[in-house]
């Protein structure tokens, strides 16, 4: 059993430093200064990692409860990623349950044009919209555990504003369908019927992938984890080098 | 116009009681941390967005931390 400490009052204590920094160290990092060790050496990454979460937010601001990756966000970060000569890679961890469909469609146009190797791995959850962000890499892979939810937009997506035709939803469904069909080892056809397959799901009809489920149908690349996918994204940079030097 | 694709139902998505955040974003070193306002001109981290792995590792950035919000706002 522990004694009672006492605890002194908080007037007590002494005032916090004055913030010169603008950052606060813990005491932990304090501690160590005071007994002269040096910092940890910062050694420059050649990778970059991209973690998409929640729901991707697009075009309207979602409620706060939310927890949100918003494309304002991402897409500048992409952008000087691709700039940066320091970065050779680019990692995307996925655990999303979808969102706004433009805002997905972007981010996964976004990192399909990227010169730099990419690989990205869906941990968790990759749902609706997160689907074509994960397949937009080089290389994908999937956590054993984690699932993919394929659905129709039109049932389980929800519309906010204008009247909305079905033909629109359509083809708002055709441009997610035809870029997942571009960029992973699925056929149209076989990825409308995961879409509207019966039975699976309680609220709504569409499949649930599980991790090798996804690789059997030809979504994802491989199941594995973060080590996985780093020696493959430090792989695809050596070959992306060879090639360069061929070339020159 | 948006169109949400998720397969979270719509009232979970939109729910709301009070539509303000209680978080704003700050850019410090190349990093942009989301924080919660504390005592005035001060705020807690709440998250990290960056991609920079190394900036995940900076003891000043984990969060809990108290930061100044003096620091240029985005």
């Amino acid at each position: 059993m522990h004694k009672m400490e006492h605890i002194s009052p908080p007037q007590a204590q002494p005032k916090p430093r004055k913030q010169t920094q603008g950052v606060r160290k813990t005491d932990s990092t304090e501690s160590i200064k005071e007994f002269g060790q040096v910092d940890v050496p910062t050694v420059q990454t050649n990778i970059h990692c991209l973690t998409i979460i929640g729901q991707i937010e697009g075009h309207l601001i979602l409620p706060p409860q939310n927890k949100t990756t918003k494309y304002e966000h991402i897409i500048p970060q992409l952008v000087a990623i691709e700039q940066n000569p320091d970065i050779e890679g680019l990692l995307i961890i996925l655990n999303t349950v979808g969102g706004d469909v433009e805002a997905g469609l972007a981010i996964a146009e976004i990192i399909v044009g990227m010169s730099k190797s990419t690989v990205s791995l869906v941990l968790g959850g990759g749902h609706s919209i997160g689907v074509p962000v994960a397949v937009s890499a080089d290389y994908s892979f999937i956590a054993e555990t984690a699932t993919m939810t394929i659905h129709p937009i039109r049932l389980a997506g929800l519309v906010i504003g204008v009247p909305q035709t079905y033909e629109y939803l359509d083809k708002m469904q055709d441009r997610v369908i035809r870029f997942v069909e571009k960029h992973s080892d699925i056929s149209t056809q076989r990825f409308r019927e995961l879409m509207f397959q019966t039975g699976e799901l309680t609220r709504d009809i569409g499949t649930v992938l599980v991790g090798k489920d996804a690789v059997e149908e030809g979504l994802i690349n491989a199941v594995g984890g973060v080590g996985g996918a780093l020696s493959k994204l430090q792989d695809l940079i050596k070959q992306r080098k060879e090639k360069e030097d061929v070339i020159h | 116009m948006s169109v949400l694709y998720t397969p979270l139902p719509l009232e979970l998505v939109m729910f709301t009681e009070d539509s303000t955040s209680p978080y704003q974003d700050i850019a410090i070193d190349g990093a942009t941390l989301t924080v919660q306002p504390t005592a005035t001109g001060m705020g807690k981290i709440v998250r990290i967005n960056s991609t920079n792995p190394d900036h995940y590792l900076k003891p000043e950035f984990q969060p809990g931390q108290q930061i100044s919000l003096s620091k240029l706002q985005i």
